[in-house]
């Protein structure tokens, strides 16, 4: 595994952004997770390191300035950013939301548990996606 | 000799009077034949163009035609496309006098973008393709306003089929019309109103969640946090859990009030579904106390539902009598039968039972019985709702102390079909 892998993370809520890194480095994640707080300093993110881009883009839907499906909408635009495999996580189970993000070829969508329990198990279902995709990236 | 030439003089006089008069008879009578020929010949003519073939018609058939003189709706008699006889209504309708009536043809009433769809129907009718029908149109009013009429148009034939003549019964439905026209623009601002709700309620149940996900996580840090601090404070436990459950509360609420507004909702995905196996997957997954068995009974049927929303049902149902059981061997029977129209569903136990005063309460939104601060009072609601849009009811009995029977129907039309 590459040191300089890592994910990146679009949240504006900084409680969740601290939860989901310190729930993977639990789980024994090693690698880095860069957060930005929404789709524009997301972009503005990948723009600036289209270098060394993130392995996987672990997105929030509900977020300021560009919400989530802008976000989705507007990295489709680039031949780059649009290969990186993006996994939603929001707290909507709301359709219109899955089916759009679907409609823009995420590699999952996965909605926020509100039980301890529940939330260690989708961030474990992330993490291993994250082992087993990165295996391709060597 | 004066009075022979005298005499003579006036035979002569009386003779040439006689050939004048003569000649001027054959002058007249000629005129006359030929007024006469013109005459009939204009009245052939007019017989023609009227097709006026009135012999055809039985004088008693004609005497009907004046028993409608003073009916409540227009009648129109044409014989081969042309008006014969109307009545006073439609005088009244279109403001023309009879006599401009007569002898065109109805499309001459008719406002011009109607004519068409008329006309196509009125050629059928002539064609003998089709015996009657019947259209909604506008009528042209000789002030040029319009005026919306249901037509009647049924062709009366003899007994070898051949048509006599062809009725036409005009309705007024100008208000009919117009509130079917408002009842439109209702039903599209309601649909437009909906829409707005359905995607303000999930905004806001994501912006309302979103806050209480927080909570709980910092409220989970800060117990680990004074764990780790090493300080036993059963007080600041209690409290800590106090919070836990009012978010958890909160958090169940805002998806209760969510499935609660979802269920009417038009585009609901349907299936087949076996409500007996429903029902035993459902109670599978209640943790049922090990006192209380569960029974099933009865003729259980597969019908079309979403089966989300009736397993909703069965689990608030279920859930409910689970929760309520004080008795060493507890049961809760599900039973299934039905009768002409409805399927018919009991959940009944031996729990607790409700008192009377309540009774009316339960089925109410955010009433609750419980005093625990837990439940959040939507899930009978919710049973309720999504009985009443399979078009059936539910009713309740109970004997205090003794146990409660729900008792709810589904309606047999309504979900024997795949799709709404």
């Amino acid at each position: 595994m590459n040191k300089k892998d890592y994910i990146l993370y679009l949240e504006d809520d900084e409680i969740d952004a601290i939860k989901f890194t310190s729930t993977m480095k639990n789980l024994g994640f090693q690698e880095q997770i860069i957060v930005q707080q929404n789709g524009e300093e997301g972009l503005n993110w990948l723009s600036a390191n289209r270098q060394l881009l993130p392995k996987i883009i672990v997105l929030d839907l509900n977020m300021p300035l560009m919400n989530g499906h802008e976000f989705l909408e507007a990295i489709k635009e680039d031949n780059d950013f649009k290969k990186i495999p993006i996994v939603v996580f929001t707290t909507s189970s709301n359709k219109v939301d899955i089916n759009h993000s679907f409609e823009y070829q995420v590699a999952g969508y996965m909605v926020k548990p509100f039980e301890h329990g529940d939330y260690k198990n989708i961030i474990s279902i992330i993490k291993q996606y994250w082992d087993l995709s990165a295996i391709g990236h060597i | 000799m004066e009075s022979k030439n005298y005499s003579k003089k006036r035979i002569d006089r009386e003779i040439r009077a006689r050939k004048e008069a003569e000649r001027i008879m054959e002058e007249k009578s000629l005129e006359l034949f030929y007024a006469n020929e013109k005459l009939k010949k204009l009245n052939d003519e007019l017989n023609e163009s009227l097709s006026l073939n009135i012999n055809a018609l039985q004088e008693s058939e004609i005497e009907k035609f004046a028993l409608f003189e003073n009916a409540a709706v227009g009648v129109i008699f044409t014989l081969q496309g042309k008006v014969i006889r109307t009545n006073h209504k439609i005088v009244e309708m279109t403001g023309k006098h009879e006599r401009d009536i007569i002898g065109k043809s109805v499309l001459d009433l008719v406002y011009d973008d109607d004519v068409f769809n008329y006309e196509s129907l009125l050629i059928q009718l002539h064609q003998k393709e089709i015996a009657q029908f019947n259209i909604n149109l506008r009528l042209q009013k000789h002030n040029k306003a319009l005026l919306w009429c249901n037509l009647y148009s049924s062709s009366v034939k003899t007994d070898d089929g051949v048509v006599k003549y062809t009725i036409h019964i005009l309705e007024d439905i100008q208000e009919k019309k117009a509130i079917e026209a408002k009842q439109e623009t209702l039903i599209a601002q309601l649909k437009e109103i909906n829409n707005q709700l359905e995607s303000f309620a999930h905004v806001v149940s994501h912006d309302l969640k979103a806050p209480l996900n927080g909570i709980n996580t910092v409220m989970s840090w800060t117990r680990d946090h004074v764990k780790n601090l090493s300080i036993e404070d059963s007080e600041l436990n209690q409290y800590f859990t106090l919070i836990e459950d009012r978010v958890r509360k909160m958090y169940k609420l805002i998806d209760g009030v969510m499935e609660y507004s979802k269920v009417s909702q038009g585009n609901e995905k349907r299936e087949w579904v076996d409500v007996r196996q429903l029902a035993e997957e459902t109670v599978q997954l209640i943790s049922i106390p090990n006192h209380i068995s569960i029974i099933f009974s009865g003729q259980f049927p597969t019908i079309s539902v979403n089966k989300l929303k009736l397993k909703q049902v069965f689990l608030n149902l279920v859930d409910n009598a689970s929760r309520h059981n004080d008795k060493k061997e507890g049961f809760i029977e599900i039973n299934a039968r039905e009768n002409e129209h409805f399927w018919i569903f009991d959940v009944r136990d031996n729990g607790v039972g409700i008192e009377d005063k309540h009774i009316n309460k339960i089925f109410k939104i955010f009433n609750t019985l419980d005093t625990s601060g837990k439940h959040t009072g939507i899930g009978l609601a919710l049973v309720r709702k999504i009985v009443e849009h399979y078009k059936g009811r539910i009713t309740v009995d109970s004997t205090l102390g003794q146990g409660t029977k729900f008792t709810f129907t589904l309606d047999k039309d309504t979900v024997k079909v795949a799709h709404e």
